[in-house]
């Protein structure tokens, strides 16, 4: 919601001012030792198979060094022995654990490893199950793919706000349908840029405050992996003049929006059972891609 | 109902033998003014210098003292004044009004800075403190303003609630757990500046008691403490102009009378103004379009129309505002809080020792925020408006009795988060903005009783009845994360959607050891309707006040007090030893997972979770409170935790501002009539935080699980300040002074907020985390310059 982005910028805004004045040092804390945990980040679209990626929780202050090269240091983030198994009512999909193809051709992708199904392509309207198994333990959900959000209009528009004249957003109308309650959510890919679709800032929302109505909504882009956790986004969360942008606008179940919602929160609510982190993610998927060039309107 | 009554009437009866059954004795009875401006003063210390009997001026400047035939020295001090004394032959009841002298323009050599002179052991009142401006006017500042809420922060058994706010906690309350008064007016939020200053402009303030324990049957609402503030009268015999010029601030203060000796005004004003000079050079930058400001105005009118009859006018109005407009209009944001209230209060004197004190009140506190960007308009808004009238009877009878009774009665109105937002003229459905209305009665009566020569004991009943009345919805929800309405009651005009009784007995006992020592008692049940949901740690103004309605039950607190006092060297020197275990319940804390934004179309209150708490702690304190070399150390040892069904399963945990070690070291020394100097140091252990436990990746992002609520101490904050005052001339009709203040002295960095972030990024397969300790003031020297005109 936009409003969320308004409040955003005056917190922003507060810290500026306080930030005259205020300085940082790094400190040393000690967190001791924490409960190891798996993490399950799960995904059936429509027109697709299901992927997953089991990884562990880690360190807070520890450092991650991933080497491709090496199996047994990926093995401290990443789960490759578990059994994954999506159903949806009638077939058993045993997902394969592999290697993400682009790795292989040596571009960077994150996951560079998952499992992925064979059997079973997600369809909206069906439920689907998850169940993992690793180490004795059993870790289970369910998700829905709603039906599909049809992206109506597109366009691109300068803003004024950017620090560069070729920047700005995307915008769209959203058309929302009365007659049920939706919860919405969208990615972004550069083609020819990034590798991945990638959410933008606040892009998760539920249709409570405007059931029914058609309304302008700006996308921003989500932050690219590449660019140090650290550093500023050069083109901080828009999109440039020239860009070919292709738009992921997902719908998705209660439970799975309840998830994204509260994700980082003091208690993230999610619909594993077992003890896992993480979410088993339904999405009713459509795509849309726009050139970003001035009067330019898809 | 019926019980209560009976026992209002047994209570009635009781005072009413008591006083029938006293002595005869005679009595000396007067006024206390200042001698300059005729301005009664309150709190004086007026007493038998032989019996040490005697009292405060009340809060007409009236004293009146009973005592047996016989030759006594009738002594009177307050600080800043002379000590007055004077031979008297008490074989009939005598009148003396008393004029204090101003001790500035005499050089006298001993002044005192406390209250009554032997409050501390003869009081009943267990946890009551008492603070005139003039002792606060000398400590240093920051950014050159005085504040009584940061003096007050100094007391043991208080606690600030961070760097430069002026938030406090009362004994392991919350910060909605004090009971703020300015003349007898509720005030919501105490602090501008996002609670760096105080809306309490030194100009005005003549006094501030707190009372932290043993609260009288008088004050309710609140469950932790009452900080009664009472503004200044103006001159009745000249006209003073003050004007003050700060680093960030200037001020300006008129009084006079408008007839001579009968009435006067007061009119005092304060505005920041970094906003006027940051322009010019924020011109052409990022910062070009912020821009902040506060203000307030006080004011009072007194009007003495005979010896019976005073009335009283007054009224406050603040606001603080920020503006931030980008370059053509992209974005702006408008954000104002602001503060108000206009009271009249007419005290009736029946016969010089029975009084009725009556006011009429009319309070308002707003909060909103306006932004827009490109297409997109937003509004949010909250507040409180009130209605109060208030009766008090007083009736002190001889000095070994002296009774209270009153009623008091509030209408609130509350606006709950509400909002209005827009997409290119497409109006978002946020709700209708939600007003709440609740009645708010009380009556009580207290009796304070001398039984003994060494005995004395202050106890009274408080019966509340808060009712909350329609116009109102009341809706059912499916569950607190999607907050959808099911079902709902519509509530009509006046009708009760849910109400409360409660009663809270009260008592305070003291056993004078001798006459320099004493041990005190106290038990208090305290219940609370008026609640603030706060959302941060600061005094932000998006928390909001929420009335006790179906689902939030008044919150109650027992707290049981036990102390030990003695005064050293003519009780110059008083000391205490207090400890204290207070049970609180029906605590509110917002829900962990519920989303505030979706409560906007439906029931804040389903928002909220419900809990108890306990806190306990010993605090001592030392004051030296005469002579050229003054101050204060105080120690407080305290626990407090919560305990709450929905947050981490019913695991107890500490509350973010229970504090382990607590010291405050005040010390004053005047040099002479030129120079006098201050210095504080205060070391508190760090507050209670939430920090992570582990991270996990989600679509390549750092997710932080975050560990056990409030696990976790920050590093232990410490901060030395120092000031000088210079009385630069004294001439008959102005006079200036500079005052110079270091805030942070040896440039401490204390924890503000911890930060973490991380570096490396995932395509380069690195990563690490680190935390910071972000400080806000660093050493911030200050400068004001103070000028009086008579």
């Amino acid at each position: 919601m936009r409003y969320k982005k308004i409040i955003y910028d005056v917190m922003l805004l507060s810290t500026i001012i306080f930030g005259l004045y205020s300085c940082s040092k790094e400190i040393q804390i000690d967190l001791g030792e924490y409960e190891k945990k798996i993490v399950i980040e799960g995904y059936i679209e429509n027109g697709e198979y299901p992927w997953c990626v089991l990884t562990y929780n880690q360190d807070y202050f520890g450092e991650i060094n991933i080497s491709m090269d090496d199996l047994s240091k990926l093995s401290d983030i990443f789960i490759m022995d578990a059994t994954v198994i999506v159903s949806d009512g009638f077939i058993d999909d045993t997902l394969e654990f592999e290697m993400d193809p682009l790795v292989l051709q040596g571009k960077f992708i994150w996951p560079p490893v998952h499992y992925k199904g064979s059997k079973i392509i997600g369809e909206t309207g069906r439920s689907y199950s998850l169940k993992v198994v690793y180490k004795d333990e059993e870790y289970t959900a369910t998700t829905s793919i709603p039906s599909l959000y049809d992206i109506d209009t597109c366009w691109f528009q300068l803003d004024p706000m950017a620090q560069n004249d070729s920047l700005g957003s995307i915008w769209t109308v959203i058309r929302d349908n009365p007659n049920e309650v939706n919860y919405y959510r969208y990615y972004t890919k550069r083609v020819g840029r990034d590798n991945y679709y990638a959410p933008g800032q606040m892009s998760i929302w539920d249709d409570r405050f405007f059931n029914g109505k058609d309304f302008e909504f700006v996308l921003f882009r989500g932050r690219s992996l590449e660019i140090d956790y650290g550093a500023e986004d050069p083109e901080s969360g828009y999109f440039k003049l020239g860009d070919t942008v292709s738009i992921k606008a997902c719908t998705m179940d209660r439970d799975t929006f309840w998830f994204w919602y509260t994700l980082g929160n003091q208690q993230t609510l999610s619909n594993i059972q077992g003890g896992a982190l993480g979410v088993w993610c339904g999405y009713g998927a459509t795509y849309k891609t726009l050139l970003c060039k001035l009067n330019e309107e898809i | 109902m019926r019980r209560l009554l009976i026992a209002l009437l047994f209570l009635w009866l009781l005072g009413g033998a008591l006083l029938a059954s006293a002595q005869t004795i005679f009595s000396i009875k007067g006024t206390v003014r200042d001698a300059d401006t005729k301005e009664t003063l309150i709190g004086a210390n007026v007493y038998l210098k032989e019996s040490l009997n005697g009292m405060s001026t009340d809060i007409n400047g009236r004293f009146e003292i009973k005592e047996r035939q016989g030759y006594y020295i009738l002594a009177c001090s307050f600080i800043g004044y002379i000590e007055f004394e004077q031979a008297i032959s008490l074989n009939k009841d005598l009148t003396i009004d008393i004029d204090l002298n101003p001790s500035s323009f005499m050089g006298e050599t001993v002044e005192i800075v406390g209250g009554r002179v032997d409050q501390n052991v003869r009081s009943a009142e267990v946890g009551l403190i008492e603070l005139p401006m003039k002792r606060i006017e000398r400590l240093p500042v920051l950014f050159g303003e005085p504040d009584i809420l940061k003096t007050i922060q100094l007391l043991p058994g208080i606690q600030s609630g961070g760097e430069g706010s002026n938030s406090f906690y009362v004994r392991g309350g919350g910060a909605d757990q004090n009971l703020i008064l300015l003349d007898d007016a509720t005030v919501y939020n105490p602090s501008h500046l996002f609670g760096f200053f105080s809306v309490f402009n030194s100009d005005i303030v003549n006094s501030a008691d707190i009372l932290k324990a043993g609260i009288p049957a008088e004050y309710g609402g609140r469950m932790s403490s009452v900080l009664n503030i009472t503004a200044k009268e103006g001159d009745l015999q000249n006209y003073r102009a003050d004007i003050g010029v700060g680093l960030i601030s200037a001020r300006a203060k008129i009084e006079g009378f408008i007839q001579k000796d009968k009435s006067s005004f007061i009119l005092a004003g304060r505005r920041t103004y970094v906003d006027v000079f940051l322009k010019p050079f924020s011109k052409g930058t990022n910062f070009e379009g912020v821009g902040y400001y506060f203000y307030d105005l006080n004011g009072k009118l007194s009007f003495h129309l005979s010896e019976k009859d005073h009335v009283f006018v007054g009224g406050y109005y603040g606001k603080d505002v920020f503006n931030f407009q980008q370059k053509d209009d992209v974005m702006g944001v408008h954000m104002y809080w602001n503060n108000a209230f206009a009271s009249v209060r007419w005290v009736h004197f029946f016969k010089p020792d029975f009084y009725l004190n009556t006011s009429v009140i009319f309070t308002d506190y707003k909060f909103a925020i306006d932004a827009n960007e490109s297409v997109f308009d937003m509004r949010l808004f909250s507040g409180v408006q009130d209605w109060t009238a208030k009766s008090h009877l007083v009736w002190q009878s001889n000095t070994l009795n002296k009774v209270k009774m009153g009623m008091d009665y509030i209408f609130h109105t509350f606006t709950p988060s509400s909002a209005m937002a827009n997409s290119n003229e497409v109006g978002f459905d946020l709700g209708d903005p939600q007003k709440m209305y609740a009645h708010d009665f009380s009556t009580f009566i207290q009796h304070e009783w001398d039984p003994l020569s060494w005995l004395k004991i202050l106890y009274g009943v408080r019966y509340n009845y808060f009712a909350q009345v329609g116009p109102f919805t009341r809706y059912q929800i499916d569950d607190i994360y999607n907050m959808n309405n099911i079902d709902s009651t519509l509530y009509g005009r006046e009708s009760i959607v849910s109400d409360y009784h409660t009663v809270d007995p009260r008592i305070n006992m003291r056993f004078q050891l001798d006459r320099t020592k004493s041990i005190k008692t106290s038990y208090t049940l305290n219940h609370q309707s008026v609640n603030l949901a706060a959302m941060s740690t600061s005094t932000l103004p998006m928390d909001v006040w929420f009335p006790s309605t179906e689902l939030v039950k008044p919150q109650k607190s027992h707290q049981f007090s036990l102390g030990y006092f003695q005064n050293f060297m003519n009780n110059t020197i008083e000391t205490s030893v207090e400890a204290y275990y207070k049970l609180m319940d029906n605590l509110i804390e917002f829900q962990t997972g519920a989303n505030v934004a979706n409560a906007l179309k439906t029931n804040y209150d389903w928002l909220f979770t419900y809990g108890k708490g306990n806190s306990y702690g010993i605090e001592f304190f030392i004051n030296k409170t005469a002579g050229k070399f003054t101050g204060w150390i105080g120690y407080t040892l305290s626990w407090t935790t919560r305990n709450f069904d929905d947050i981490m399963n019913g695991k107890t945990f500490y509350a973010r501002f229970d504090r382990r070690h607590d010291v405050s070291i005040l010390l004053s020394y005047k040099l002479n009539d030129q120079w006098d100097f201050s210095a504080v140091w205060v070391f508190a252990s760090g507050n209670a935080s939430t920090i992570p436990a582990a991270f996990y990746f989600m679509e390549g992002r750092i997710i932080t699980e975050w560990g056990d609520y409030n696990a976790w101490r920050m590093p232990n904050y410490h901060r030395l300040d120092l000031s000088a005052n210079w009385n630069l001339f004294e001439k008959k009709h102005v006079s200036g002074s500079l005052n110079f203040s270091v805030y942070n002295t040896y440039n401490r960095k204390n924890p503000y907020y911890i930060s973490y972030r991380a570096s490396g990024n995932l395509s380069e397969r690195k990563l690490q985390i680190s935390a910071y300790q972000v400080s806000i003031f660093p050493i911030v020297p200050s400068i004001a310059f103070n000028m009086k005109i008579r």
